[in-house]
């Protein structure tokens, strides 16, 4: 007997089993059911998703209309995301709109403009209404302007020195001309760049294109990234390109409209313990640079740095125990220097009180490697800077020597854009001061 | 309304029928056939939306109608066991019918029933819409929503599995399961 014989029989048997005729009562019965289900049936009204995707359904199975049913439901669900599209859209542009036009109205602004995302590089800058502007640059360099008096003062921190100029004056354009580059934008983007989450804040971007119509190689892309939930300006992004040179970044963050800031933001009395500088020395040739340092800046590509650096917090006399620190550090840890100790400066004097003075000292090492607190393993990004070489004693006129270097960066068309640092090198003889050599580096990017 | 009535004559009319057939084959009793049929009408009522778009709305009632009276007899069947009720002997379709061939038959169906309860919710509803209500595979793999071979490898499990059960009280399988 095969296994299909066997199947067989057992579903006979199943069948047999139950081949129970149905009694004409229990039929009657469920008639009664039936006909009371066909009653309810027609007296159901289908809802109208249903119906429709009844509708939908029926016209699917049937060929003819089938490529019909198909093609209307594209054009529906096309229809539909255009909708939603649209709709996010115009919402997202009104808030665009919005946006801009309080750029627009609000007197008062204050922003951070970052250059090229570098850290520590940045330029703060704020405007009261009537007329007060401040500039305060990362790079110790500070202008207070009153325009109601026609008064501007610059103070440079890490000289502390301070000028008054005659106003008007070419020395803040570029930042005013930046605000009114932010009060000026189109009311409608050319692009919505869609949604991302930045520290816990839902932003929206705008994107729009600037070209310049004397050369079209140039143009400026800006992107405006608002608050979802407040409306507020969160940051823009202004990205310039320039056909044969590098991208520009500039980065404005911490954007505050309307907000008033403190009258002494913009006082005009020179701070406690600088002493004047005249600022006509600052314009002419002579005079000054027979007083300062002959120094060229070269501008390079300085390759990316490895170092071990220990942190330091507060006064500059510790120069001297930090760099012993980290040296007996390295010795200990058998770590070669691949070069000569080194200080990086994240704030200046001046701008900040002693004791909140940020800064560093190391030495560079050959590779990646651990190492424990209180030191640091640090990698110093390639980037173009400023670099002069100083003769005589390390920390001799620092001052002195600092102001002739940034001069020189601002006369080759360049600003500083990044952490200033200092390289010394000791003389062949160890007590030969004078033949120490002192190297100042600092990240620059082109002023125009 | 009109739509809900031609599709109750294109659906459920011409299977009136087989969809009885197949709960009182099932439950075997007027109380629990007629429990078991409302409650199939009520999910067939549920789904009424979708009958139409299955591609075998024939299977699908029918799916339904078996599931229906499965699980009313296997609640039924547990009820039992607590109660211990004496052979309800329903009245005869078929006058010709002795009272005796009625109840052996009840008596048989019941010890199938009480196999296919033993069976997984899977095997037992394709074995019945195999055996009792005459299902193709392909048609038990549509209202099962499974594949053919799913279906077969169902039936093959449920056949199995039944042989051995019944095999004390139906000799003339009982040498087909050596076979195995």
């Amino acid at each position: 007997m095969n296994q299909e014989r066997v199947d067989y029989d057992i579903d006979e048997h199943i069948k047999m089993s139950t081949q129970l005729e149905l009694p004409a009562e229990v039929e009657a019965g469920m008639r009664r059911q039936l006909e009371d289900f066909r009653q309810r049936l027609k007296a159901r009204q289908p809802g109208r998703l249903e119906a429709l995707w009844n509708s939908f359904c029926y016209a699917l199975s049937t060929p003819r209309v089938r490529m019909l049913a198909v093609s209307c439901s594209i054009l529906l669900l096309a229809m539909a995301a255009l909708w939603v599209a649209t709709s996010s859209t115009v919402d997202s542009g009104k808030m665009y709109a919005a946006t801009v036009q309080k750029f627009k109205l609000d007197q008062a602004l204050a922003y951070t403009i970052v250059l090229n995302e570098q850290p520590y590089v940045a330029v703060d800058f704020s405007w009261q209404p009537p007329g007060y502007e401040r500039v305060s640059t990362s790079w110790g360099l500070e202008i207070r302007v009153d325009h109601l008096k026609e008064k501007k003062m610059l103070l440079l921190h890490y000289l502390k020195k301070y000028a008054f100029e005659t106003y008007p004056d070419t020395g803040l354009q570029n930042e005013p001309s930046l605000r009114e580059y932010l009060k000026s934008l189109a009311p409608q983007a050319e692009k919505y760049l869609g949604e991302k989450v930045t520290e816990g804040r839902s932003l929206l971007g705008f994107r729009s294109k600037e070209s310049d119509l004397a050369d079209p190689s140039k143009y400026n892309v800006l992107d405006v990234w608002i608050d979802a939930q407040t409306g507020e300006p969160h940051h823009v992004d202004i990205t310039n390109y320039e056909e044969g040179k590098p991208v520009h970044l500039m980065h404005i963050a911490n954007i505050h409209l309307g907000i008033s800031q403190p009258a002494t933001h913009y006082d005009l009395t020179p701070p406690e313990g600088y002493t004047p500088l005249d600022s006509a020395d600052l314009k002419t040739e002579a005079g000054p640079e027979a007083q300062l340092p002959e120094l060229h800046a070269v501008i390079k590509e300085m390759p990316a740095m490895t170092a071990v650096v220990m942190p330091m917090h507060g006064s500059y006399v510790q120069h001297e125990m930090g760099i012993a620190k980290v040296e007996a550090y390295l010795e200990q840890s058998g770590v070669p220097p691949t070069g000569a100790p080194f200080g990086r400066y994240f704030n200046t004097a001046g701008t900040v009180p002693e004791d909140q003075l940020s800064w560093e000292v190391g030495y560079p090492v050959s590779s990646q490697r651990a190492v424990n607190l209180p030191f640091e393993l640090r990698t110093i990004p390639k980037a173009v800077m400023a670099s002069a070489m100083v003769k005589g004693p390390h920390g001799e006129d620092e001052t002195g020597r600092w102001l002739a270097f940034l001069k020189s960066i601002a006369g080759q068309g360049y600003v500083p854009a990044g952490t200033a640092m200092e390289i010394w090198t000791e003389a062949p003889d160890p007590t030969d001061k004078q033949g120490q050599l002192t190297e100042m580096r600092i990240p620059v990017v082109s002023a125009h | 309304m009109e739509d809900q009535h031609q599709e109750y004559e294109r659906f459920i009319a011409p299977i009136e029928k087989e969809m009885m057939q197949a709960v009182w084959r099932i439950t075997g009793n007027r109380s629990d056939a007629e429990d078991a049929f409302q409650a199939a009408l009520m999910k067939i009522w549920k789904q009424w939306g979708s009958i139409g778009r299955h591609p075998n709305p024939r299977a699908l009632v029918l799916r339904l109608c078996a599931n229906a009276a499965y699980d009313v007899w296997r609640g039924s069947t547990r009820r039992q066991k607590c109660e211990e009720p004496g052979i309800i002997l329903e009245s005869a379709a078929d006058p010709t019918i002795s009272v005796i061939e009625q109840l052996v038959r009840q008596q048989q169906q019941s010890q199938v029933m009480l196999a296919i309860g033993h069976l997984s919710r899977k095997q037992g509803q394709a074995i019945l819409m195999h055996t009792i209500e005459e299902l193709s595979y392909g048609e038990i793999a549509v209202a099962l929503n499974c594949s053919e071979a799913t279906v077969r490898k169902h039936i093959a499990r449920a056949r199995a599995r039944l042989r051995k059960l019944l095999a004390p009280t139906v000799p003339s399988i009982t040498m087909e399961v050596t076979h195995l």
